[in-house]
């Protein structure tokens, strides 16, 4: 196809072109002024001046012709498809909403065979182009959610070529546009493409499905304080939803989950909300499971169940302070905790031993009975931590609550022993429940306390574990001497020793003196001497004011609590864990950390399974991102180790359906709105031959330009008219 | 119970905690390196207690109060109310003695939360010191009772040297307070 055509020279400006023909306008009129003063020949006059002035015009604007070719070619039409996990859920016909769209998606590309389809995914961000013979690895699912209103403006912001089509594959349960916009919203949400949007609805019919469809809480989680969920549940398809239990527990790893709160929700038209308090005791990431009990006949039992994990802040630490007898070392303790703002300590002291005789009536003495009973069954809960300090277990009667104290360590309680004649094996610690959940074995028998002077070491892990970084750079890695040691047994398999003895072995290693240990939920510390009160006052303390006490128990009570200014790394979630995909856990060395990367893996259960081990050689600096395979649904905890630092613990949930799968409503509505207001169409999956193709689109392929005079023509043409109209000037008596 | 005599600019002051001041006559003025040392030791929050042996004359404790002005002049000497903790960390007492009646109360310089100098004018030491047999070395004024009342009193030093505050925690108080009642009743 050819098509000719008039232009001017393209080199000229616009401000040129309406200067010269101003110009010529001005000369017209002045010429009409003037012919008022003729005394004859005014015809010829006007004539020669208005072919001088044209061609004087055409002079300055030089017009060319234009002879094109062009071709017609298909339209380009844009395929956007819904990527979200959402797709997955199953349709009547056993196929899911994904493998009806892999379908008219085919059909489009049969159907729109003369046009230039553009195949895209859409989810939140980027368009990703993908094949309809490799959709598996080009079109991955999404569990970002489906944002069409991004998608339109992307394409509305790329360079060249706009659509003439957009086909949108979707069941319509779009994050964007949200469901119940009015038009004008709707309308702005769709951006400035301007061309037609068909929508192919994947899904109209509703699934027999009940489903968590939202959990909101009510602000921050703080340990100890209430915390309500607000949860909204959906019922339909035919299901018969009248009250639907609902139920929240926390998941922890080595013991039982813990029944939180329960509840039931009134369905009215298949939607309803319940209100559930739970109050989380631990600080740190914590898994909670909100499940629904649905009704007979629910298809999708993934979405019953919600797996969210909460970053439990703290406000303060309450911790019980226990010690056997009063020294000076109770004394430098308790000054720091009841100096610190941010711990609420309750103490007990034994003052009085059985055998001591205080020669006084029980009136005058300043002495109240030692509620053990009351302390470690009804209260022990309500406890951050707690610090056994030179406290024997059978004669204060500890012994018979040792197991609540494993179960409460377990379940994400602290617990630092402090030595002293009457602590670990001296204290009749060895052997019991307690004894389980220390990080260091305990001496069955022989000598259990060593009453030499001596002065500890760090460890490899001790210079490197960030809870001792603010006492080494106060005291350059030097420690006080230290009056006596309790004799311990060889550290646990998972547990991290800072300090050693220089002198006494456990094992064929040198003796612990200061060990970390994580069991379960749970942290625990052993400290084997009863004088690190010489750090705040001694000789050896004056030199810095005596502050290596409060840097060596800030650090303790902090790695305890799971203070992030203690940890050796920052962990999280890559993307959402979904169950059966790849995950990956993004880990952030925090400053001064430096070393392989290994993170042992467990999945939350009450008889814990063999740990998962990944590690990471020479990591490159920043984040990394460490694949950790294919989960099952369900809790998980991750430690993950810096070098020979202590571990950091990560809790996160995996879920087979997740927020994706929360609402399982199609909404073929919203697609249909979203093609009237676009002038395009809206039809069902396997109706896609009703949709209509664009017209073609004239693309130019090739172009001649050619000057209609030389500019001296013209000049030449101007120079003569205005030498003629000169001459009939002056023979009509014009000067 | 081990005892041992240091300077005050001697590095041993540092090995305890606690440390008595005790005399019967007026002290010399403390040398600038015996007052660094004790100024240092009480910034690091050692305990001082200081007991006139000779109460009745009263130079010793005056000229240790001036000295203990110059050590820390920044912190004035009050009088311990009788809810402090000095007269409930053990037993329940309602006034100081020793050998001695003197004064009904203690007075102490309170850094912080401690009663960090406490000052006794009641030779609380003369009331506990034995000969080599073990008897008594010297008659207290009032007898056994208020010799009784004296060894409480040095249990109660001891015990807050050892437990600081302790003994004012909430958990304590509601019990200790109807004790107190009962007796007075």
């Amino acid at each position: 196809m050819s098509a000719a055509s008039w232009v001017l020279s393209d080199d000229i400006s616009g401000v040129a072109l309406w200067a010269a023909l101003g110009l010529a306008a001005v000369a017209v009129v002045m010429l009409l002024v003037e012919l008022r003063g003729r005394e004859r020949g005014g015809v010829a006059i006007f004539l020669t001046g208005i072919v001088a002035i044209v061609l004087l015009t055409l002079a300055v604007l030089r017009p060319v012709h234009v002879d094109a070719h062009s071709n017609a070619v298909g339209p380009r039409v844009v395929v956007l498809f819904d990527q979200s996990r959402r797709l997955l859920l199953p349709t009547g016909d056993d196929s899911t909403r994904r493998e009806r769209g892999m379908k008219a998606a085919k059909a489009i590309e049969e159907r729109f065979r003369d046009a230039r389809l553009s195949l895209l995914g859409f989810s939140r961000g980027k368009l990703e182009p993908f094949s309809l013979g490799d959709v598996e690895t080009s079109l991955p699912e999404s569990p970002s959610g489906s944002d069409l209103s991004e998608a339109l403006s992307r394409l509305a912001a790329e360079p060249g070529e706009h659509p003439k089509a957009v086909i949108v594959l979707s069941d319509g349960r779009l994050s964007s546009p949200t469901a119940g916009l009015d038009e004008p919203a709707l309308t702005a949400s769709l951006g400035s493409l301007g061309v037609p949007i068909h929508t192919v609805a994947l899904a109209k019919e509703q699934p027999r499905d009940a489903s968590i469809r939202r959990v909101r809480a009510a602000g921050a989680a703080v340990a100890h304080q209430a915390l309500s969920l607000s949860i909204d549940v959906g019922c339909g398809g035919g299901l018969s939803c009248k009250e639907i239990p609902v139920r929240a527990r926390e998941l922890r790893d080595g013991v039982a989950a813990a029944e939180l709160s329960h509840g039931v929700v009134q369905m009215q038209d298949g939607e309803g909300s319940v209100e559930l308090e739970i109050t989380l005791d631990r600080a740190g990431s914590r898994v909670v499971e909100v499940s629904i009990e649905p009704p007979e006949g629910d298809t999708i039992p993934a979405n019953d169940v919600r797996l969210l994990t909460f970053e439990v802040a703290r406000d303060r630490v309450r911790l019980l302070h226990l010690a056997g007898r009063p020294t000076y070392d109770v004394r430098a303790l308790r000054t720091w905790l009841k100096s610190n703002e941010s711990v609420d300590v309750v103490a007990f002291f034994i003052l009085r031993g059985l055998s001591d005789d205080p020669d006084a009536h029980e009136s005058e003495l300043a002495l109240i009975r030692f509620p053990v009973d009351e302390l470690f069954t009804e209260h022990l809960p309500s406890f951050d931590a707690i610090i056994l300090q030179d406290i024997d277990a059978e004669l204060y009667k500890l012994a018979q609550y040792l197991s609540r104290l494993n179960q409460y360590v377990k379940t994400g309680g602290g617990l630092i022993m402090v030595g002293g004649p009457s602590s670990f094996a001296g204290g009749k610690y060895a052997g019991t429940p307690l004894d389980e959940i220390l990080p260091t074995e305990q001496p069955t028998g022989g000598k259990v306390f060593d009453p030499d002077e001596f002065v500890p070491s760090y460890t490899e892990a001790g210079l490197a574990a960030p809870m001792t970084r603010s006492l080494r750079e106060l005291l350059g890695g030097k420690l006080p001497s230290l009056a006596g040691v309790n004799i311990l047994g060889v550290p646990r398999p998972s547990s991290i020793v800072l300090w050693e003895h220089p002198k006494l072995t456990a094992g064929a290693k040198a003796m612990p003196v200061l060990a970390l240990g994580e069991v379960g939920d749970g942290r625990s510390i052993a400290l084997s001497v009863d004088s690190t009160h010489r750090l705040l006052f001694s000789q050896f303390a004056a030199s810095v004011s005596g502050r290596g006490y409060g840097a060596l128990w800030d650090g303790l009570l902090g790695w305890l609590m799971r203070d992030p200014r203690y940890e050796a790394a920052r962990v999280e979630l890559a993307s959402e864990c979904v169950a059966g995909k790849p995950t990956s856990l993004r880990v952030t060395r925090l400053p001064g950390m430096s070393g392989d990367i290994e993170i042992t893996l467990s999945q939350h259960s009450e008889k814990p399974e063999t740990p998962h081990v990944f590690s990471v050689k020479d990591p490159p600096s920043g984040p990394v991102e460490v694949a950790i395979g294919s989960l099952d649904v369900g809790g998980y905890t991750a430690k993950v180790r810096i070098g020979a630092a202590p571990p950091t613990r990560y809790d996160f949930g995996c879920e087979l359906g997740g927020e994706a799968w929360s609402d399982s409503r199609p909404d073929a509505d919203r697609l249909a709105r979203i093609a009237s207001l676009t002038k395009g169409k809206a039809v069902a999956w396997d109706d896609v031959d009703a949709l209509p193709e664009p017209e073609l689109t004239q693309i130019t392929s090739e172009r001649h330009t050619s000057p209609v005079l030389p500019p001296w023509g013209w000049t030449l043409g101007a120079a003569l008219f205005l030498g003629a109209h000169w001459l009939s000037r002056r023979f009509g008596g014009l000067t | 119970l081990l005892t041992e005599i240091v300077q005050a600019d001697d590095p041993k002051l540092f090995e305890e905690p606690f440390l008595i001041w005790t005399g019967e006559d007026a002290v010399v003025p403390l040398s600038a390196p015996e007052l660094r040392g004790l100024r240092r030791y009480l910034l690091l929050g050692g305990i001082l207690f200081v007991d006139d042996s000779k109460p009745d004359s009263g130079a010793f404790g005056a000229s240790v109060r001036r000295e203990i002005a110059r050590v820390i002049p920044e912190a004035p000497v009050v009088r311990l109310e009788p809810s402090h903790v000095l007269y409930k960390s053990y037993y329940l007492i309602d006034r100081p003695v020793g050998r001695v009646i003197g004064q009904p109360f203690w007075e102490a310089i309170v850094r912080g939360r401690t009663a960090q100098v406490i000052f006794s004018s009641h030779d609380l030491l003369g009331a506990l010191a034995r000969q080599d047999d073990g008897a008594w070395a010297l008659d207290v004024e009032g007898g056994y009772a208020h010799r009784q009342q004296a060894i409480r009193m040095a249990v109660n030093v001891a015990m807050y040297v050892l437990c600081s505050d302790y003994k004012d925690d909430q958990v304590h108080a509601e019990e200790l307070m109807r004790r107190r009642g009962r007796r007075q009743q």
